[in-house]
């Protein structure tokens, strides 16, 4: 179960991941991510993390009328976001094997 | 009009409650935010408890404000103040300013005196005594019934018209009692008081002197051989702006003398 502290460190990169995907709503992207494993992700930080990449550029939204509801927020990425993802997931790997490597040296891999 | 559901009033009651959970966020970024909660409240099925699905409102608005990249709540009084929306934050200065410049006002009326009093002329058909030992004060014989007059001199130096309604002593039952009031604008007139017309009150304007004469009248009363009694010069009651005040007379005291022991 990741703790909230570390969630909160990779909620940019997460959240940019699902909406690359393919163009989604809030409910749906906070789904997807408790789905994939962050059980734990409040659904309320993925909408603020969602305001937040929307004023960065990397995401845009529009409302899509419904005929069952409201209408809803979709948000896809732009061209930035999608370069920003991938800047982020290559430090995301680097990070990671950095991590790797200090709390598990060679030998001590479970 | 279309009556509200019990889940619209759930939703708006959460929505008010987040929005309390953000007061201190810019307006701009808590508007987008609660935007947020507002679309993801409609989308929440009918008859379903916010709360229940949501989780409190309070835990929800830290959500939104971690998500965002936002610091935590803050209560001090600048945080709520950039959290006000431009338009009232613009209001509220607004009306403290006119506020302020209304007490201030206020408060300038309540002071604002313009005029200035001096005393510069005496006269009396009772004996006048000569003392070369005593300055400042005009000494008088007493006698009931003589007519003492001080000439003043009165300058508005201000930028509203002052009107002085009397000349008075403080108190009652004093040694000298205020007959009449005369006026002229006439900087010549000297000590021919009896020239000046009879006034009921004077009209000071703005840069103007007015040389007012209050003619009094010794009282009847017990003033042993002997005996000097003094008094201050009459008091003015002004009328400015629309608010009354007193103003003292500067110059020479007066002092009744007793009969010779």
């Amino acid at each position: 179960m990741a703790s909230e502290q570390l969630l909160k460190g990779v909620l940019d990169i997460v959240v940019l991941a699902v909406v690359a995907r393919g163009e989604s709503y809030g409910y749906e992207i906070a789904q997807q991510l408790r789905k994939d494993g962050l059980e734990d992700l409040a659904e309320a930080s993925v909408y603020g993390t969602l305001r937040r990449l929307e004023q960065q550029d990397w995401v845009t939204s529009r409302l899509v009328a419904s005929n069952a509801g409201p209408a809803r927020r979709y948000y896809r990425t732009t061209r930035l976001g999608t370069r920003a993802l991938e800047a982020q997931l290559w430090q995301w790997d680097e990070i990671t094997r950095a991590v790797e490597t200090i709390v598990r040296p060679k030998g001590t891999r479970r | 009009m279309k009556a509200a559901t019990q889940s619209e009033i759930w939703a708006a009651a959460y929505l008010d409650a987040v929005r309390q959970e953000l007061i201190d966020v810019p307006w701009s970024s808590r508007t987008d935010l609660l935007a947020t909660v507002r679309e993801r409240l409609a989308e929440l099925p009918e008859g379903m408890v916010p709360d229940r699905e949501l989780g409190p409102p309070r835990d929800y608005a830290r959500g939104l404000r971690e998500g965002a990249g936002l610091a935590p709540r803050s209560r001090l009084p600048w945080a709520l103040l950039r959290g006000m929306r431009p338009r009232t934050l613009m209001l509220s200065v607004a009306a403290l300013v006119v506020a302020a410049a209304f007490v201030t006002g206020l408060v300038y009326r309540a002071h604002y005196q313009p005029l200035s009093a001096s005393a510069s002329f005496g006269y009396s058909n009772a004996d006048v005594i000569s003392d070369p030992l005593v300055t400042g004060t005009e000494l008088y014989r007493y006698a009931p019934g003589k007519v003492i007059v001080t000439g003043i001199d009165v300058h508005n130096s201000g930028w509203a018209t002052v009107r002085v309604d009397r000349a008075d002593f403080p108190g009652t039952n004093g040694p000298l009692v205020v007959r009449e009031l005369r006026a002229t604008t006439d900087q010549n007139i000297g000590g021919l008081w009896t020239r000046a017309p009879k006034v009921d009150r004077v009209s000071v304007a703005p840069g103007q002197t007015v040389e007012i004469f209050v003619v009094m009248k010794v009282a009847k009363f017990q003033l042993g051989p002997g005996t000097t009694l003094t008094v201050d010069q009459p008091e003015l009651h002004t009328h400015v702006l629309g608010i009354q005040h007193t103003i003292p007379v500067h110059g020479n005291e007066i002092a009744l003398v007793g009969p010779d022991e």
